[in-house]
């Protein structure tokens, strides 16, 4: 029989301890464990590392770098270029996402042939790297040699210095970021359209509502709830946006394009400055964080209320 | 009926040149990689293939690195599948099982995670490898790539791990399976197409990795795909179809998965953001 120690004998936690393993309450943990040390060593501590460094100023502790943060043009730039970049990029990758969703939806349904293909066609720049298509569009927004101007050409343009120009370069590097990422929106879009009941379209179909009306009073208010997760999720993820910017135009011109990761990564490791770097990092952190708690808050609501 | 005939017409239409616009790139890519150069830096562009060559493609793969790049992007890519469905399957299959108060913590960490910009870890996680002696070694981007795709792989199985019905699960009990039989014996082999999906999805995400690669890695002959491709815009300066060569070599496995493999990713997309 299992000996169990005599409770007076040994510290309390000790007992707790073996109380747990016999009847399997440690399992959880033990499953979790890995996940748990891995967070903590590659996560938890890098950014308490990170904040802790943004206080330091030549071996001594300051705020020095956030003050110098607020009289830095350069960050104030940086602040409205992001604001730019997430608000452009966000809407357009919505459409994007949204048009491509509904052809595939539409020609799936209508059980056209070669759909299946078709859509993967559609959806393949998901399958290029960053850098792939980063190079690709370089080629083809080239003012001299590229495809695009030539192609504008036709239509009695002159072309546009699309990468070189300040006017422009922010509207094409979200344009090449954009082509490259929308197809994760098509597909969530998508999964939600498959989520409308049948029923409700055969209802509809009964009552006499065409395609047009189905489509506005059933499928945009049953997945509007997606969508609004879709677009707090793409604001979210919009910050991570960097090797597209860094390759095409590496902030500039006249700093057009440097978004807070570009501002970081020159800060960190052409500068040198990893504490200054830090700083702007964290700053970073806290703006996305404010949208991050808009979108756990939203997406807990939506799942006390509609999900399954 | 002859309506529908017209209707379908339409959408062809439309579907086609939607994806002549999207696809147009890829094409000009590959259009570029497989013609003479003469025609393929033509200016004005050719748009058709006129002559077949792969005399460039002969050469670029003699004079640059480029599949020591992409064989190093196996490795990394794989080692990171390994380790992170090493440590989400279990955790996963935690959070779904047991709704114990940690494992709800432990979800919103990983949930943070998943939105944190990878510049705000760049700088630290550099300076931690760095004193570990682990930069210029791959195993440092094996890590910081985990850790980058941990969030969505766990997100996506915690949903497969809830679908799988409890009454399973309690007449193996009765059986006497223990809780570690329960996991390994019963619960794995239901999710087998989901680690599938996870797995190709964490492969993409690692095979595009570009910011770590580009900072932990120094020696050339260490370099991941995209930082040696990356390098190459330098290198190459105006020898496009070199570029688009390099690129092509680069992006045709990730290609080819996704035309054939894609089914996976829809259903994981549908398990993970529409529930």
């Amino acid at each position: 029989m299992h000996t169990v120690p005599s409770q007076r004998t040994l510290p309390r936690f000790v007992v707790a301890f073996h109380e747990s393993i016999r009847k399997d309450h440690h399992v959880p943990y033990v499953f979790s464990a890995m996940m748990v040390l891995l967070l903590m060593a590659l996560f938890i501590y890098p950014l308490l590392y990170a904040l802790f460094s943004s206080f330091m100023v030549d071996g001594s502790f300051s705020a020095e770098n956030y003050r110098r943060l607020f009289g830095d043009s350069a960050f104030r730039n940086s602040l409205l270029i992001t604001f730019l970049y997430v608000t452009i990029y966000t809407i357009g990758i919505m459409l994007i996402g949204f048009v491509t969703a509904l052809a595939i939806d539409v020609s799936e349904k209508s059980r056209l042939p070669g759909s299946k293909i078709l859509s993967s066609l559609l959806t393949l720049p998901y399958a290029i790297p960053d850098v792939v298509g980063a190079i690709i569009w370089m080629w083809l927004l080239n003012p001299q040699q590229g495809a695009v101007n030539y192609i504008l050409s036709f239509f009695g343009s002159d072309g546009l210095r699309w990468l070189t120009s300040t006017q422009t370069a922010l509207i094409s590097v979200i344009m090449v970021s954009v082509w490259r990422l929308f197809p994760m929106h098509t597909l969530i879009i998508l999964s939600g359209f498959k989520t409308v009941p049948k029923e409700l379209y055969e209802a509809a179909e009964l009552e006499g509502a065409g395609m047009f009306k189905q489509f506005f009073y059933i499928t945009i208010p049953f997945i509007s709830n997606i969508l609004k997760f879709l677009v707090l999720l793409t604001i979210v993820w919009s910050f991570k946006r960097f090797a597209i910017t860094w390759l095409l135009t590496q902030g500039g011109p006249m700093h057009s394009t440097e978004t807070l990761p570009i501002l970081i990564y020159q800060q960190g490791f052409r500068f040198f400055n990893a504490n200054y770097a830090s700083a702007i990092a964290i700053i970073l952190l806290l703006v996305v964080g404010i949208f991050s708690i808009f979108y756990m808050k939203y997406s807990k609501d939506s799942d006390a209320h509609g999900g399954e | 009926m002859k309506q529908r005939v017209s209707n379908r017409v339409l959408l062809y239409a439309i579907l086609i040149g939607m994806v002549a616009i999207i696809i147009f790139p890829v094409y000009f890519m590959i259009l570029a990689s497989f013609q003479p150069t003469t025609q393929a830096m033509a200016y004005p562009p050719n748009f058709f293939f006129k002559t077949f060559s792969v005399e460039k493609i002969v050469d670029i793969m003699k004079h640059t690195d480029i599949f020591r790049w992409i064989g190093n992007s196996f490795i990394v890519s794989v080692g990171v599948v390994a380790v992170n469905l090493l440590v989400s399957v279990p955790a996963a299959y935690s959070i779904a099982r047991y709704k114990i108060k940690f494992n709800r913590y432990l979800l919103i960490v990983i949930l943070v995670t998943q939105m944190i910009p990878s510049a705000i870890m760049v700088v630290p996680l550099f300076e931690i490898f760095a004193s570990g002696g682990m930069i210029d070694n791959l195993f440092s981007l094996i890590l910081s790539n985990t850790i980058l795709t941990l969030p969505l792989g766990t997100w996506i199985l915690i949903g497969f791990f809830e679908n799988i019905p409890k009454s399973i699960e309690e007449a193996a009990q009765m059986d006497g399976v223990s809780r570690i039989g329960l996991f390994f014996r019963i619960n794995i082999p239901l999710i087998t197409p989901a680690l599938i999906t996870v797995a190709i999805i964490i492969f993409f995400d690692t095979w595009n990795e570009y910011m770590y690669a580009y900072s932990f890695i120094t020696s050339q002959a260490k370099w991941v795909g995209t930082v040696g491709v990356a390098s190459l815009i330098g290198q190459f300066r105006t020898d496009w179809q070199g570029l688009m060569i390099t690129s092509m070599l680069f992006s045709i496995f990730p290609m080819v998965i996704y035309i054939f493999l894609r089914n996976y990713i829809v259903r994981g997309v549908a398990e993970g953001f529409t529930k």
